[in-house]
């Protein structure tokens, strides 16, 4: 599969198998071609050769069954919290009152429930990611897409909002694909990593490199990871630059 | 007098902002009765024959008589009725064909890119060719204001329209809304605040534009009165309907609009 622009394809022969109730993060630099492998499985872009299926059905355009929570959070400000949770379940539940009884729940579940009648102006970044999340689960999709969603907030907010998030999934066991550029915050959240990344010198930006299976215990902590940590520089960068792209990341 | 209203706007600043716009609504009323007292001095020094330059307290008459013996009031209310009905005539067909234009590249390219270039010309372009059409009528009163209006609107709700951060309608189209539901759950509520500044921005085009083709007809209006005012040289008249045009103007944009703006703020929770 791939998508034309520009004349050069951005991903070519791509074959992804995602089981059902899996997180699965799909991890590599920017422009290698994750991002747009996640608008392929939102529908936004079309291959221009292959297909996409979600239990056995064909994707052609944007639907209800498959989310997507976006960096920027993308919420409506003219509507309140519990409104934009409860948006996407208009053309389910025609009862309204029913409707804001679901959202309420998942407000309940990112912990804003006392803030359901704010404002979206007056939520700090996370909050504003918490009711993206909400929003986004609360018509029960297939597959949850998630767009770098922890990128813009301080690593306190992240590292709050990685657990979170990981418990949710406990819970509700959607099928997630993740895209992130960070290795640790691939680590502690997916059961499976696809690493991407740039192809140089062929007719299309990106690639997949690996796919490895992360089998360890939730909650995780990063030190135990180490080894997972160490394969994936080795597969991103090859040993020699293995300690520039520690250092990289510590910056 | 200097230093005292500057003690006064320190004074306001520590008291807190209330204080601060009652002392900038006097600053307004105090500066406009300056004027009124240099133009007094002007008229009283007959700089200017009489004829030329009434005093301020002469116009002051005019526009009492004018309301009281004469028909201002009821001018103001068929002009006003004028502009209100070309308004919405113009906001109906510019909001539906700004949504056009966003939606369609070619209509974009040419109906848009038109659109643009017919800005630029000034309503009192239009009069000739209003009343060759039209004849002298109140049809091409209303032809030139619904022209005028109608531009600045269509090109608010485009530029709208095109503004609306990808992302938004992207989540909306992954939580099922699409078409119809797309343009009244999200589309339009996403350009209220944009639709409110170009509404404001039409109705100022509509008022101009109806003044400018109502010079030209006969009957009964604000623009006619003061064109009755040219060819009587009655120059009280003249300056009364000018102060009638700039209150109604103000008054509009401070009182109506004003409020529909901070109503908007409140509901997109950006201000207090």
């Amino acid at each position: 599969m791939g998508d034309d622009k520009k004349s050069k394809y951005i991903i070519k022969d791509l074959s992804l198998e995602i089981n059902k109730g899996e997180f699965v993060c799909l991890l590599g630099p920017s422009g290698c071609g994750k991002s747009s492998l996640l608008g392929l499985l939102a529908g936004f872009i079309k291959a221009n050769q292959g297909e996409v299926l979600v239990a056995d059905k064909k994707v052609t355009r944007p639907d209800i069954g498959r989310t997507l929570v976006f960096q920027e959070y993308a919420l409506f400000p003219w509507l309140n919290v519990i409104e934009n949770v409860a948006f996407g379940l208009k053309n389910k539940i025609s009862d309204k009152q029913e409707r804001f009884l679901i959202a309420a729940r998942y407000l309940k579940m990112v912990g804003l429930i006392d803030h359901a009648k704010d404002k979206i102006a007056q939520l700090s970044g996370g909050m504003k990611q918490r009711v993206a999340i909400a929003r986004a689960l609360a018509v029960r999709p297939q597959v949850l897409l998630m767009d770098e969603p922890f990128g813009a907030l301080d690593d306190k907010t992240r590292t709050e909002m990685q657990s979170q998030l990981t418990n949710i999934w406990q819970d509700l066991k959607p099928s997630v694909v993740f895209v992130t550029h960070s290795v640790d915050e691939a680590l502690l959240l997916a059961d499976r990593v696809i690493i991407m990344a740039k192809a140089s010198g062929k007719d299309y930006l990106g690639e997949i490199k690996a796919d490895l299976q992360i089998s360890s215990a939730r909650p995780r902590n990063l030190a135990e990871l180490n080894d997972y940590r160490n394969q994936i520089m080795d597969i991103l960068h090859g040993n020699e630059d293995k300690t520039e792209y520690i250092f990289d990341a510590m910056i | 007098m200097i230093e005292q209203k500057k003690k006064r706007i320190t004074a306001a600043q520590i008291e807190g902002s209330s204080n601060l716009i009652k002392n900038r609504f006097l600053q307004r009323v105090l500066f406009i009765f300056l004027l009124l007292a240099i133009w007094q001095v002007v008229t009283f020094l007959e700089v200017y024959p009489s004829y030329l330059l009434p005093g301020p307290l002469e116009v002051l008459d005019s526009l009492v008589f004018g309301f009281k013996e004469s028909d201002y009031l009821l001018a103001i209310l068929i002009s006003f009725k004028r502009a209100v009905f070309g308004y919405l005539l113009a906001v109906f067909f510019g909001i539906f064909s700004g949504l056009a234009i966003a939606r369609y590249r070619f209509i974009d390219s040419t109906i848009g890119a038109s659109l643009t270039a017919l800005q630029s010309i000034p309503s009192v372009a239009w009069v000739p060719l209003a009343l060759l059409w039209f004849g002298i009528s109140e049809s091409a009163v209303l032809f030139i204001v619904v022209l005028e209006a109608f531009i600045p609107c269509a090109l608010g709700i485009r530029t709208g329209v095109l503004t609306i951060p990808k992302e938004i309608i992207r989540a909306a189209q992954t939580l099922g809304s699409r078409s119809i539901d797309l343009y009244l759950r999200v589309i339009f509520p996403a350009i209220i605040p944009q639709m409110v500044s170009s509404l404001k921005l039409s109705w100022a085009f509509a008022w101009r534009a109806l003044i400018a083709g109502e010079l030209f007809v006969s009957g009964l209006g604000i623009g006619q009165t003061l064109e009755l005012g040219r060819s009587l040289a009655d120059m009280s008249q003249v300056l009364s309907m000018i102060i009638v045009i700039a209150i109604l103007g103000y008054l509009t944009d401070n009182v109506f609009f004003r409020a529909l703006e901070k109503q908007v703020n409140k509901m997109w929770g950006l201000a207090n």
